[in-house]
């Protein structure tokens, strides 16, 4: 049992926490044990809705704390006290992130901004510290000289790579500092204790054969559904065992290990008619060259533009039902002539008259025709409110985009239900039951921990063999 | 805490555009003729920094009236209660003062400190808009109760307010600081009106019960049953709110107090406030209904005191001498800014306090010298001519050298400065020369004189006889004795000396004035220079006359 007012005590702690170890019932039970607000730090949007979830339950008053991902909070100092011109365009990944960071940095060593700080919190609670880049480490390093800092995380679970600077060592003294001289752990796999006991204690023993590079025997244990197949959606068993999930699980997580390739997961979609929600990565680059795509509309190349739109949103086979390249498709059946009347007159207004609303108005229109899917729902729905508000606020589609994801990025969001995503996009999120896809894939203990331990009370790991090498 | 670095007012009052640097003073005193802005300046800063939702503004608070130019009023605050610097607030708002140059920056240092800038704005609808500001962001409004932690306390004579336990009074806030009152008893304010109330409530009114039941009977003839009233008070009415409970003494509400003692008070309250956060406390006039000594105790008090910023105004020499020269701010009409004096002018502000106030300043050598100002003032205000006090000029006093560095001093704090000084000591020479150099208008005597030797000198002989009979029909026979011994090397004084003009005899007499201290005080002085003014058409084309054409000449017009 951790000793909370010791953990809490320390000026610089670190905490040991593998995942469903009681890391965010942790953070809730240390702040009962602190005084004034506490700022705490993750890195996923994942990661915020779930901690201030917790920290609502445990009944911790919401002016106790603020919780937000590391980007924003940095972004927050860089845009208050940095000069607009020198911060780098945000679609820009590759610059923006690491200048947001290092600018905050270099931001929150000045005196005046670090009395702002102190004038704000009283301690800092780091979360998942093993998805810190070094930059990342630097900026937490300057705010443990002014505020309590307790840092939490697991090594194995390190599994960020965003393709620029490396990730901090949590084993290594030198770069730690005074972290490692005050080092606690967490033992207890909290998270099954309820629901599967033996999930729990299984997960403890492949936690600890990935820490040793050994190879993993799924038939060795009894808590995990083991399907060993290829192909998912030939094999029927398979498919319809997946298909009943689909149908009964409330809470329920598919995990593809291919983190890279959007297609493979709206393929599973496809193949299982849309009764699963695909979770979107904040920053998907969709969601800008799209809102850049409609900002080029014209009267002129107006139906070129919605066209391309919804080939990117819908699938292709039922918009070449309804439309052709100059626009709406000439239809002989009487009841398709009156569902597609008002989209064709509202495509000829668009001729008239460019309206983002407009656009909006069609694409949830086309939404509705007979034969049309849609298998990025959370694309579509931002995309029409990123229209109507780029006509309200006379901005172009894009800026209201990038404000959209920045909001989104600062409020942090929710992800429940039938849901497919990668171990990127779902670390730090629980499910009664997760669907491992394609396990043999993983070629990494991190990643393969990460998906593994989603679930709470079922786990069916999909396999072309009973033993993982993930190394 | 909360203390303002910068100020800017355009378009408010009497000011079309000001902007002064306060820096790191924590006692501001703001000096300056009537009418020249010193209350506006006051006024500017408690509308800024209104801790209150609502502020009246009128036309004619605008410059000139005229309501097209918005009014512009800017404070720049450091050390700042923290609660406003929390990054909910307005810590990603703060501004960097350096305080070694005293500038305002919105690129952040390290060595800077941070500061906020809340600006009031008020347009043609009269409606204020209080906001913080930078240039790095937009303007983000804010609210009368984040002004409000500022602790901006203006004693003014409407200080009524400051003496009741209502919400938003000084007195109320004394109260929720007091942990143990305000948790566990809740407000005992409300609650022994409570008690008030019930008390009330249980009071029979038997007297009233004869024509209750003349009433009843009645009513129940018309069918409706009252039995059951009875007399209380309507709640409505009781509803007495804390307001209404005021501090008194003897049973006398202390609004009743003579002014002195409640513009005292009143600060001491906000004194005890300020203790614990600190504040901005304004005091205009602050010698208002205050004995001297009063005055003088309370401006020492509030100076040695760390507790927040104090700005005060005052008209009264007592209170100047207990103050730094560093800490006085001059304020004149339609100026820009406020003149800082140097700290360098300590020893002339304890010599002359008065002179601080004036619009120009004439240092004068002794006591003699203000003498005879004293006279060439009346003489003129008798012949029709306006008063030195009218022309804004004060007499000062340097004794010996000293004279020469409190013109100069005088002179560096920006007032026009005349010397009026004998010639009677060599070394001096250079100095005068210096001072006119910078600017200083040198009145003085001719070489090796001093002003009794040149009035002896230049004075039509009927005046010298009547100064001589003068100081015989006081000290006798000393008086010739003097002017004998001084004499002696021209030979005897003849019994009839006293008719003959004679340019030895002046001399003689003269040095015996000089030595044996016959005009060394102010009245002596005003005596001497009674004389003069009175034979002044009659001196001709002397030294004697220059000087004094020339000091009522620069009364008149420098």
């Amino acid at each position: 049992m951790l000793d909370y007012q010791e953990f809490t005590a320390k000026d610089k702690s670190l905490l040991i926490a593998p995942a469903g170890y009681g890391k965010t019932h942790t953070i809730a039970e240390s702040i009962k044990h602190t005084e004034g607000k506490q700022l705490i730090l993750t890195h996923t949007h994942a990661g915020v809705a779930s901690i201030k979830e917790k920290l609502k339950k445990s009944g911790i008053e919401s002016g106790r704390y603020n919780v937000e991902t590391i980007t924003s909070f940095a972004q927050k100092y860089v845009f208050s006290f940095c000069d607009a011109a020198l911060i780098p365009s945000q679609e820009d990944n590759k610059s923006y992130y690491p200048f947001i960071i290092n600018k905050a940095t270099q931001l929150l060593q000045l005196k005046p901004i670090r009395k702002v700080i102190i004038c704000t919190y009283n301690g800092l609670f780091v979360d998942e510290y093993q998805d810190c880049t070094v930059e990342h480490h630097n900026l937490i390093l300057g705010l443990s000289d002014i505020l309590t800092t307790r840092l939490l995380g697991d090594h194995l679970q390190g599994i960020f790579k965003f393709g620029r600077g490396s990730l901090v060592d949590m084993n290594n003294a030198d770069m730690m500092g005074g972290f490692h001289t005050n080092s606690f752990a967490l033992s207890v796999p909290w998270r099954w204790m309820q629901g599967n006991k033996e999930l729990g204690s299984d997960l403890d023993i492949i936690r600890k054969q990935l820490l040793n590079s050994a190879q993993i025997d799924l038939n060795s244990f009894k808590s995990i559904e083991k399907i060993i197949t290829s192909d998912v959606y030939s094999d029927k068993p398979t498919y319809f065992r997946i298909s009943n999930l689909l149908n009964q699980e409330q809470s329920l997580l598919i995990i593809h290990p291919d983190s890279k390739n959007l297609k493979k997961r709206v393929q599973f979609i496809q193949r299982f008619n849309n009764r699963c929600r695909l979770i979107e990565s904040i920053d998907n680059k969709d969601f800008y060259s799209l809102s850049r795509t409609a900002d080029t509309m014209t009267s002129e190349n107006a139906v070129v533009v919605v066209l391309e739109l919804c080939k990117a949103v819908f699938n292709k086979t039922g918009i070449s039902i309804w439309f052709n390249d100059r626009g709406v498709k000439k239809k002989t059946k009487q009841t398709d002539k009156l569902i597609i009347l008002p989209i064709a007159a509202l495509l000829e207004n668009l001729k008239k008259t460019v309206s983002f609303s407009n656009v909006a108005e069609i694409l949830k229109m086309i939404r509705k025709l007979p034969n049309i899917t849609c298998y990025r729902k959370e694309l579509l729905s931002t995309l029409c409110k990123a229209l109507e508000e780029a006509e309200y606020n006379s901005t172009s589609v894009y800026d209201s985009m990038v404000n959209n994801r920045n909001i989104l990025r600062r409020v942090g969001r929710k992800i429940y239900g039938t849901c497919i995503g990668t171990t990127l996009l779902t670390k730090g999120l629980e499910f009664d039951t997760v669907v491992v896809l394609n396990a043999n894939e993983f070629d990494c203990p991190k990643n393969l921990y990460v998906a593994l331990s989603r679930a709470t009370k079922k786990l069916i790991v999909i396999s072309s063999s009973s033993t993982l090498n993930p190394y | 805490m909360a203390k303002i670095h910068t100020l800017k007012i355009s378009n408010f009052r009497s000011i079309k555009d000001f902007e002064q640097v306060f820096g790191q003073s924590s006692f501001v005193c703001i000096i300056g003729r009537g009418d020249s802005g010193k209350t506006t300046i006051l006024d500017a800063i408690s509308y800024v920094l209104c801790g209150s939702w609502n502020l009246s503004i009128y036309d004619t608070d605008f410059y000139d009236c005229n309501v097209d130019e918005p009014i512009e009023i800017e404070a720049t605050l450091y050390d700042l209660p923290s609660k406003l610097l929390q990054e909910s607030k307005f810590g990603l708002y703060i501004r960097g003062i350096d305080m070694t140059t005293g500038t305002v920056h919105d690129a952040l240092e390290d060595s800077h400190v941070e500061a906020l800038t809340i600006r009031l704005t008020v347009g043609r609808d009269l409606e204020p808009r209080w906001c913080v500001t930078n240039t790095r962001q937009e303007d983000i409004e804010i609210r009368a109760s984040d002004r409000a932690s500022l602790n901006m306390f203006f004693v003014s004579d409407y200080t009524d307010r400051h003496f009741s336990w209502s919400k938003g009074s000084p007195l109320y806030s004394l109260l929720k600081q007091d942990v143990n009152a305000s948790q566990e008893y809740g407000n005992p304010i409300i609650d022994a009106l409570r008690d008030a109330k019930s008390k009330i409530d249980d009071y029979s009114f038997t007297q009233l019960d004869s024509v209750m039941s003349r009433i009843q009977s009645s009513a129940a003839d018309l069918g409706i049953d009252i039995q059951q009233a009875n007399s209380t008070i309507d709640l409505k009415d009781i509803y007495v709110k804390e307001g209404k409970v005021t501090l008194h003494e003897d049973n006398i509400p202390f609004r009743l107090k003579g002014k002195g003692s409640r513009r005292l008070l009143s600060i001491a309250i906000q004194v005890e406030v300020s203790k614990s956060g600190g504040g901005i406390l304004l005091i205009d006039e602050i010698e208002q209904g205050l004995e001297p000594d009063r005055a003088q105790h309370l401006a020492k008090t509030l100076m040695g005191s760390d507790m927040g910023q104090v700005f005060i105004t005052t008209h009264s020499r007592d209170v100047l001498v207990e103050l730094s020269a560093g800490n006085l701010f001059r304020m004149s009409k339609g100026a820009k800014s406020l003149f800082q004096f140097n700290a360098s002018l300590q020893a002339v502000l304890r010599a002359n306090p008065e002179a601080f106030f004036a619009k120009k300043v004439l240092v004068c050598e002794g006591e003699t010298e203000v003498g005879i100002l004293r006279a060439i003032n009346s003489h003129g205000v008798t012949n029709g001519k306006g008063s030195a006090s009218l022309k804004g000029v004060r007499f000062a006093t340097g004794k010996g050298s000293t004279q020469f560095s409190y013109a100069e001093g005088f002179l560096h704090a920006g007032y026009p400065v005349c010397v009026f000084c004998d010639s009677d000591v060599q070394s001096t020479k250079s100095q005068k020369e210096e001072l006119a150099g910078k600017g200083v208008v040198v009145i003085d005597c001719e070489e090796g004189l001093c002003i009794e030797k040149q009035i002896f000198k230049d004075l039509p002989w009927a005046g010298v006889q009547e100064l001589v009979n003068a100081q015989i029909s006081i000290f006798n026979g000393s008086v010739v004795d003097s002017i004998k011994s001084r004499y002696v090397t021209h030979g005897e004084l003849k019994p009839n000396w006293i008719e003959i003009d004679d340019f030895n005899l002046r001399s003689a007499t003269g040095a015996a004035a000089s030595k044996n201290k016959w005009y060394k005080s102010i009245s002596n002085g005003e005596e001497l220079g009674h004389v003069c003014c009175s034979y002044l058409e009659k001196i001709g084309d002397k030294r004697l006359k220059s000087i004094f054409t020339d000091l009522i000449n620069w009364i008149e017009n420098a």
